[in-house]
């Protein structure tokens, strides 16, 4: 009888864990993401007393070959709209221009502030960029354990960043569902600690399924008890976007 | 009375066993007794300061400031890669909520046609680039002389705490963290370290307050007694009230701070007295020849008024310091008024049962004997009478006196002073205060449209008039962040003209680092912020008179153009509650007179006795305030106890008065009564003054000015009660009682 229990546990724990957590962040990676996408984002930012603040802004974004191009202008709250930020990355340079309404001059940014707030909400710049995948080969993946929830099976994977690798976390903590492959939940660490927690309550899928995009988010700083809810709004995907979008001039309009 | 004397005397073994058992109950809630003496232990609740401090912190973060100056050459490549490792070990700590150093510094501004908004110290640092840094810091308004000395001799790595952290682990652990990065010397100063270095104080103080006052009791007990069990037995008592009185302490989860670290010292000093007079009179009936349980019935039967109304007085003069506002205060009050009922009851339930356990003592010997205090209180008894219209006559001229110089005492809550000169926290913080500009800080919160260039103006404006005051460091708000932004921006300082203009750079704030960063200066709806006022630390009457300048100047500068403008801060807490410790004193005080008074008159059945029995006690509390408006001693937390720990421990005066009416009652004269009051209970009157000042010299030990200047001036009250109790009380008696007043008191009590 024990034997066979013992036999029983190592079957189902072999199949349980039948997939390896650098398996597991390769299907989350294979994603593909898309050339172009435009939409407006509504942040909220909540602080801990419960006190709400709303920002909108639009965004447009490209990538073409080895050139990503972004640009967000803020529609609301009213005393900073038509304030705009232009992102263009080209061959592992980063050129930044901001244009304030108030000072009607373009000026030039160096910022190297990849762990700076991303418009002053809860997401960090490197956030945002890992929304369409992190860098996956810059981490460990191990596979923890497979949850059960609400019917659903989920991977939890532990990444840590490569010796070497500089990150703004010491970990991360990710759940996968087993069928979209798309994370609903991530835990950051930093320095050992729970730092943040990101949370994705939607996921859409866009061209016909090719594309399965978070469009509800929310991230908590555990530490401070502030978050930000993040929602896209009247996404187009691979539509065209011309480059006169990713000009002065535009920034100007 | 003699119903507690049976019962000891009949069922000796029961009293002894229901002893231990309530003694183990209480005994069990000494482990949840701690030492606490953070800046929220003597601040009210619900002060509006306090609340005001406490919404500034839910808003802004941060908490108590901990100021560290690193010692050493900081312009360094090695300095600057250290003051980074130490600025991160200290914020891992639990308990740190936010450190701010050159490590964490910002760099904005022009370089070459960009706008470069970056982290002051790159990740690896070049001697090269080093000069370029310390020339922007040395122009930056909010780093320069701040956050690194002019002469870059010293770092500063400013560091806030939970207030409601322990403040001793978390000191050591800060010190620990900075000197395992800093190579140089490391000077902690500002209140979270003064108070981790008081609590190591009072944890080492404690035991050594107390060991010293119990052998210098048990010294007077073995002069008076010449016998192990006089000893031991007053001992027994007061160890029995000292396990009560913590332990209750524990269960109720008071907090012990500086103030109540002398709580032990005081029940043990005033407990001690009561066994001495049940004690006294044991030995006094033995002498007399009464049979062991026979002197027992009778000492205590005897004795037990005095005892009983000098317990009730004690137990009601501390406890009026319940009225308190002053957490602290209120719990010692509660505590030692406890303390000296538990005192009351081990020495006419307890002792009795020992005693008649015990054998009779070998040695039976006259404690009333006509020694040198006793030939002198004869003395004494034969003068008085003839001098007491002089004697009533030198009082009122004393109360004179001392009323004049009462108005004169100041009070004193700066941490600092608790300090002698030459300890480590206090000469950290005149470093800081020298180097640093100050290590202390007063907070003023502005309500009102932040993004409004008139309000940011305003509070610039309020910034350039105080930081001219030399006892100011400097000051920092909102309104210089933005006006940095604006030189990297347009290359001039000043400020956007239009709302829309401040709105949009401090967007661009946001985006260029943490929000936290801007979250320390102004909430994120821009409707309320903060101005960090950096100042030295000051004697209490000069900070008071700084802030009342600094409230004045916002309210002109900045009340205007804002809602509202309010200081706040641990300095103005403790300045708030120095005045409610004024206040309360007068309140406790009056309130112990009554109580004193009330209990004296009831238990004595004599409304003149009962004025008549606080004559000594007055002119004791008014000696007590009128010499320290005299002598400049201020009233600070333990000073301001002294008034109701007089009356606690001063009423045994009242044992002169039980027996001047026992006398009177035997048909006796006035004259005769007053001498043989004087000669039987004047000795003991004399012992337990010198027990009682005995232990308070206990105090001297003290690491904390105050404490011992509350132990001088314990000793000054008890001498003084004791000398009041053998002249004034007497000749008041002769003059205002004088026979109709001869009642039946003891045996109905």
């Amino acid at each position: 009888m024990r034997k066979l229990l013992t036999v029983v546990l190592l079957v189902s724990a072999s199949l349980a864990l039948a997939i390896s957590g650098e398996e597991v962040m390769q299907k989350v990676d294979a994603h593909p993401s898309p050339t172009s996408l435009q939409g407006t984002m509504v942040m909220r930012l909540v602080s801990k007393q419960g006190k709400e603040l709303t920002r909108e802004i639009q965004v447009w974004s490209r990538k073409t070959g080895g050139e990503e191009k972004m640009l967000i202008k803020f529609v609301a709250p009213a005393d900073v709209k038509g304030t705009a930020f232009l992102t263009i990355k080209k061959d592992g340079k980063e050129e930044m221009k901001l244009y304030l309404p108030a000072l009607k001059r373009v000026r030039r940014i160096a910022s190297s502030q990849k762990k700076g707030s991303f418009m002053g909400s809860d997401f960090s710049y490197d956030d945002i960029s890992n929304l369409s995948g992190m860098k996956i080969e810059d981490y460990s993946h191990k596979l923890l354990r497979t949850e059960k929830k609400d019917g659903q099976e989920f991977y939890v994977v532990e990444s840590t960043p490569k010796p070497g690798v500089e990150s703004s976390y010491s970990k991360q903590i990710v759940w996968v569902p087993a069928d979209t492959f798309v994370p609903t939940r991530i835990e950051f660490y930093k320095n050992g600690k729970l730092y943040k927690v990101l949370t994705n309550a939607e996921v859409k899928s866009f061209a016909e399924g090719k594309y399965l995009i978070p469009t509800l988010l929310q991230m908590e700083n555990v530490q401070t008890g502030h978050k930000t809810v993040l929602e896209q709004k009247d996404l187009k995907i691979d539509v065209a976007i011309p480059d006169s979008v990713f000009s002065e001039r535009f920034m100007k309009r | 009375m003699q119903l507690l004397s049976q019962t000891a005397v009949r069922h000796p073994w029961r009293v002894i066993l229901a002893f231990l058992i309530i003694s183990l109950g209480f005994g069990l809630g000494l482990k949840g007794l701690e030492l606490d003496n953070s800046p929220e232990s003597l601040v009210p609740p619900d002060l509006p300061a306090k609340l005001l401090l406490d919404q500034a912190r839910q808003t802004f973060g941060g908490g108590d400031m901990e100021f560290a100056a690193l010692e050493g050459d900081v312009w360094t490549p090695q300095a600057l890669a250290d003051l980074r490792k130490a600025t991160v070990a200290v914020g891992q700590i639990e308990g740190v909520k936010r450190v701010t150093s050159l490590a964490n510094a910002k760099r904005m501004e022009e370089d070459n046609g960009f706008l470069v908004v970056e982290d002051l110290l790159p990740d690896s640092l070049s001697p090269a680039e080093i000069p370029q840094i310390r020339a922007y810091v040395d122009k930056h308004p909010l780093y320069s002389g701040r956050l690194a000395s002019k002469d870059g001799r010293y770092a500063a790595v400013i560091i806030e705490v939970d207030s409601k952290s322990d403040m001793k682990k978390l000191n050591h652990q800060i010190e620990a963290a900075l000197t395992a990065s800093w190579r140089g010397p490391v000077h902690l100063a500002g209140t979270p370290a003064l108070s981790g270095y008081i609590l190591d104080t009072m944890a080492r103080d404690i035991p050594r307050q107390l060991l010293l006052a119990l052998l210098i009791i048990a010294l007077v007990f073995f002069v008076n007694f010449r016998s192990q069990r006089g000893v031991l037995l007053p001992l027994l008592t007061v160890l029995v009230s000292l396990v009560w009185a913590l332990g209750l302490g524990g269960w109720l989860g008071f907090k012990l701070g500086m103030v109540s670290s002398i709580l032990p010292v005081v029940v043990l000093a005033v407990g001690s007295s009561f066994t001495l007079h049940v004690l006294n009179r044991f030995y006094h009936e033995l002498a007399a020849g009464a049979q062991r349980r026979e002197a027992v019935l009778l000492a205590v039967r005897e004795t037990g008024l005095g005892v009983l109304v000098s317990a009730l007085a004690a137990g009601a003069g501390l406890a009026a310091l319940y009225t308190s506002s002053v957490p602290q205060i209120k719990s010692f009050g509660l505590l030692a008024a406890f303390g000296v009922l538990s005192a009351f009851l081990a020495s006419s339930l307890l002792i009795p049962a020992v005693l008649a356990l015990l054998k009779d003592p070998r040695l039976v010997m006259d404690p009333e004997r006509p020694d040198a205090v006793s030939r002198a209180m004869r003395s004494l008894g034969a003068w008085l009478p003839r001098a007491r219209w002089g004697i009533l006559l030198a009082a009122l001229l004393f109360l004179g006196v001392m009323f004049y110089f009462i108005p004169r005492i100041q009070a004193e809550t700066s941490f600092l002073s608790y300090f002698p000169k030459t300890a480590p926290p206090r000469m950290a913080t005149e470093l800081v205060d020298r180097v640093f500009g100050g290590s202390d800080n007063v907070i003023l919160v502005v309500d009102g449209d932040l993004k409004d260039p008139e309000l940011l103006g305003a509070i610039y404006r309020f910034e350039q008039k105080v930081a001219a005051y030399p006892q100011v460091g400097s000051a920092a708000s909102i309104a210089d962040v933005v006006r940095e932004l604006h030189k990297a921006l347009t290359g001039a300082y000043g400020l956007p003209d239009t709302r829309d203009g401040v709105a949009q750079e401090l967007l661009l704030y946001q985006m260029s680092g943490d929000p936290e960063e801007l979250a320390q200066f102004m909430d994120e709806g821009a409707t309320t912020a903060q101005i960090t006022v950096q100042v030295r630390s000051l004697p209490s009457r000069e900070m008071q008179n700084l802030v009342a300048r600094i409230q004045k100047d916002a309210d002109a500068i900045i009340g205007p153009k804002a809602d509202s403008v309010r200081a706040t801060g641990t300095t103005v807490l403790m300045l708030e509650t120095m005045r409610l410790i004024l206040h309360d004193q007068y309140v406790s005080l009056a309130l112990a007179f009554v109580l004193v008074a009330l209990f004296n008159a009831l238990l004595l059945r004599s409304w003149v006795v009962g004025l008549v029995s606080i004559v000594p006690l007055l002119l004791t509390v008014s000696g007590q305030f009128g010499l320290m408006g005299m002598f400049g001693v201020p009233l600070d937390t333990a000073t301001a106890l002294i008034g109701a720990i007089a009356i606690g421990v001063g009423d045994y005066s009242v044992h002169i008065i039980v027996r001047y009416l026992e006398e009177l009652r035997k048909g006796r004269a006035a004259v005769a009564a007053a001498r043989e009051s004087l000669y039987v209970s004047g000795r003991a009157v004399f012992f337990t003054a010198l027990a009682i000042g005995g232990g308070f010299m206990a105090l001297l030990l003290s690491g904390f000015a105050p404490i011992q200047t509350f132990a001088k001036l314990m000793g000054f009250t008890v001498g003084a009660t004791a000398l009041f109790a053998l002249t004034a009380l007497p000749a008041a008696l002769l003059v205002f009682v004088r026979g109709k007043e001869r009642k039946e008191v003891v045996n109905d009590a």
